[in-house]
């Protein structure tokens, strides 16, 4: 359970910079989260943390926020 | 039956026609056949489309379409090719439909003239005869000019229903209105032509009687084709429920009337399934409450059945067409709604039938006066003044406005209690109602999953409800149904992360702290195949809830796979046990007990009808305390099963929402739609329950009631009135002030006691949202 620098994850539904913007929004509305870099084509987000945040919590955040945003975490 | 030409509004007069051709083989069949069809004479331009297997043709205006679709089959049958029978589709029917409206549309507009040119004329007229300080010198000539357009020209429509009616040796209310107001006009012009000769000094004139009548039953003719109008119908809501185009797999949109048995299309999802079909690639939950009235979507994967006017949810489809046009279960529900519609009795209007026996007892008396009088030794213009005046004082002014006030006050009044009536046959048909026929999903119950029970097994309490909110919050992420109404029911959310769907129904997520020693755990929630061992209690209470025709789901947590959530790896994983058990189910709705009680006491028979399985309607029908139940029952039999009650000789009112409702709303003596359906379900039948509160079809049938009591008051004492005049007429004592005064207070009488309908209750008490 040590802080990891960023955490991977693919996000479904993205179509456009639009929708990257969105996801980038909720994602460092979130505690924990320092950033994130977005390849909309591939979905594939780099999730940068500040390392606040226990990894196993920040992983049901990083759900919760890419869900509210209308996405779908794969 | 005969091919019926399809008509299509057109821009110009010349409307195109269009009919089927089988038997062509290849474009150059196709050619052959157009240019025959182009060398007959009115054709404008005719086109053949092999594709569609149709030959469209145009006339130069010169032929009406009938005549041009018989000489079209003519022709293709001589070329060697058929023209099969064939049976309107929906979209035909819909055309068929457009037109009635259209012509509808003209009636009122023609009945509107009529009233507002009669009511110009009538009132100047009312006021020179009435009022001897305005009678100037020849001002009965002045009566004449203006009273000869009301009764002539405005009046028309009753005089040529007179003579219609006369054909067939029939009298019906025109001919009472014709007969009086043409004895008025004609004696009172014979009058002032014999005044003009110094003759006949002393006697009446009865012109603005004669315009009185006709202005005030056209006013209440107005009203009620205004009424009756079908400004919607049920097959037009049908058509424009379907897709007009369709997608074929090379991203080409076509028509939908050109698709052709064997095509592939695309459906996208969220888009209506454009025909019926055989899906050969994808998966989607599909919607078909439009269709069937079933609120659960049902998943279909390659190789399911998929209904034209469906909506695939979550998922794109390939579909290859199986039945097209006149053959999709749209097109058929739409044929039947039409023939129940159009093999519907016409409702007896009460006027006619009492016009029946009266006119001629009328007539009998009119002649009986003439001879009394000269039998009695009095002179020809004495008999003749007294028979004239029977005539004319027999026709209730009022009678025209009796029907049309009693609907109209009964409509508003209905509104009100939110049942929306569309014609005014529906509280016109004498025929009392003896059944009723409840449609139960979404008529008795709500229509919607709600979560009835949840259980759990556990330690403790703490550890239970934890669960059920962890499933909860794994189903707040999924779309269907049965899922948003757990996910709704239980407010507690525990973080969830790695969602997903499983084949089989079902779904997947991590929930934190759920599992031993407050690990994250896998929480699988979903039918019973997804796990590996369901206990006994759990096991007891899903198939207790199945046997009532609930939906059980089972929820079971496992523990978090070493390497995370789908990386595929094969680890050993014990297996998976249910641990909780919940229970889902389309509820019976707060009011549908007291509204089946409120359905006894209005002494009718109660029966539930359903598509669903015995068990579940049994469940149902011993809620709301129905003992008659007829289950299992395709979509395409509901109306059978409402004919053949009929033909014990049930007088059925039926109460439904779903599109297959529609042909059995349509068969029904009364059909009443819920207000939460279909609108096709609504166009289908004669009354609206807007709210969707089964008590209001209660309010309905005795709104219903109360209305044709009321009709049936007003008609006595519109005739009651003028009968009182009757024998003032035949002993000569009768002039255009009394006439006047018997139509006023007919008149009056008929306007209170139609407005007494607005003090109607309702079953229900004051106590109404």
């Amino acid at each position: 359970m040590t802080a990891t620098p960023s955490i991977d994850i693919t996000v479904q539904g993205m179509t456009c910079e639009g929708c990257a913007g969105k996801v980038r929004r909720a994602l460092t509305a979130t505690d924990g989260i320092a950033g994130a870099e977005i390849d909309v084509a591939s979905g594939a987000v780099k999730v940068l943390t500040d390392g606040t945040v226990p990894a196993d919590d920040l992983e049901f955040a990083i759900d919760e926020a890419v869900t509210g945003a209308g996405y779908t975490v794969a | 039956m005969t091919a019926t030409p399809e008509l299509a509004p057109d821009a110009g007069s010349a409307l195109p026609v269009t009919l089927s051709v089988e038997g062509m083989t290849c474009s150059s069949c196709a050619a052959t056949i157009q240019g025959g069809l182009s060398r007959l004479d009115g054709v404008a331009d005719a086109t053949v489309n092999f594709a569609t297997r149709r030959a469209t043709v145009r006339t130069d205006g010169t032929i009406d379409p009938e005549a041009l679709a018989d000489m079209m089959r003519a022709t293709i049958l001589e070329l060697g090719y058929q023209v099969p029978e064939q049976e309107a589709d929906g979209d035909a029917l819909a055309q068929e439909h457009a037109q009635h409206a259209a012509a509808d549309a003209a009636r009122i507009a023609d009945f509107r003239r009529r009233f507002t040119v009669a009511a110009v004329l009538t009132v100047p007229l009312m006021a020179i005869s009435m009022i001897p300080a305005l009678q100037f010198t020849g001002w009965e000539w002045a009566a004449l000019a203006l009273a000869t357009p009301v009764v002539g020209w405005a009046g028309w429509p009753f005089h040529r229903a007179t003579i219609g009616a006369a054909r067939h040796r029939a009298t019906t209310m025109d001919t009472l209105v014709t007969l009086g107001t043409t004895a008025a006009w004609t004696w009172s012009t014979v009058v002032i032509v014999a005044h003009a000769t110094g003759a006949l000094a002393h006697t009446h004139v009865y012109f603005e009687t004669g315009a009185v009548i006709v202005t005030l039953i056209l006013l209440g003719k107005w009203m009620e084709v205004r009424s009756s109008a079908r400004a919607g119908d049920a097959i037009r809501a049908l058509s424009s429920r379907q897709a007009s185009t369709a997608t074929l797999e090379d991203g080409t949109v076509i028509e939908r009337s050109a698709l052709v048995v064997g095509m592939r299309f695309v459906t996208r999802p969220g888009e209506i399934i454009a025909t019926d079909g055989t899906v050969v690639d994808g998966e989607a939950a599909v919607d078909a409450s439009l269709v069937t009235g079933e609120s659960v979507p049902v998943r279909v994967a390659v190789g399911g059945e998929v209904v034209g006017g469906t909506v695939a949810t979550d998922g794109a489809l390939t579909i290859e067409a199986t039945r097209v046009g006149s053959e999709t279960m749209l097109a058929q529900i739409a044929r039947m709604v039409d023939q129940a519609q159009t093999g519907r009795a016409k409702v007896q209007r009460l006027a006619d039938r009492v016009a029946r026996i009266f006119v001629p007892a009328v007539i009998g008396l009119s002649l009986l006066t003439l001879a009394g009088w000269l039998v009695t030794g009095h002179g020809v213009a004495d008999a003749f003044t007294a028979a004239v005046a029977v005539l004319i004082i027999s026709c209730p002014c009022a009678l025209g406005l009796a029907t049309p006030l009693a609907i109209m006050v009964g409509t508003g009044r209905g509104a009100q209690l939110g049942v929306l009536v569309k014609g005014p046959e529906a509280l016109e048909d004498t025929r009392e109602v003896t059944t009723i026929v409840l449609d139960k999903t979404g008529t008795v119950t709500e229509g919607r999953m709600t979560l009835v029970s949840a259980s759990a097994a556990g330690a403790d309490q703490v550890e239970a409800d934890a669960l059920l909110d962890a499933v909860a919050s794994v189903e707040a992420r999924s779309e269907h149904p049965i899922a948003q109404a757990i996910a709704a029911a239980r407010a507690g959310r525990l973080p969830v992360k790695g969602f997903r769907a499983l084949a089989g129904s079902g779904v997947v997520a991590t929930v934190k702290g759920v599992g031993a020693d407050g690990a994250n755990a896998e929480v699988t929630v979903g039918s019973r195949r997804l796990f590996d061992d369901v206990p006994d209690e759990i096991e007891d209470v899903a198939r207790a809830a199945e046997r009532e025709g609930r939906t059980a789901v089972l929820a079971g947590r496992s523990p978090v796979a070493v390497g995370g959530v789908g990386t595929g790896a094969l680890a050993v994983r014990p297996p998976l046990v249910a641990e909780a058990v919940l229970v889902v189910s389309d509820v019976v709705k707060p009011t549908s007990r007291e509204a089946v009680s409120a359905f006894r006491e209005l002494g009718l028979d109660v029966v539930l009808l359903t598509g669903d399985n015995a068990r579940a309607a049994q469940a149902v029908a011993d809620e709301v305390g129905i003992e008659r139940v007829i289950a299992e029952v395709l979509p395409a039999d509901k109306a059978e099963v409402v004919r053949s009650l009929q033909a014990e000789g049930a007088r059925v009112a039926m109460v439904g929402d779903g599109i297959n409702d529609a042909p059995a709303l349509a068969q029904a003596d009364l059909g009443l739609a819920v207000g939460t359906g279909t609108d096709v379900a609504r166009e289908a039948s004669d009354l609206t329950i807007v709210s969707g509160d089964l008590r209001a079809a209660a309010d309905a049938i005795a709104l219903s009631r109360r209305t044709l009591g009321t009709i049936r008051g007003n008609l006595f004492w519109a005739f009651a009135y003028n009968s009182a005049a009757i024998p003032l007429a035949a002993f000569g004592v009768l002039d255009p002030m009394i006439a006047a005064a018997a139509m006023g207070a007919s008149s009056l009488f008929v306007v209170g006691n139609s407005l007494r309908l607005r003090g109607f209750a309702g079953y229900r008490s004051a106590s109404r949202g």
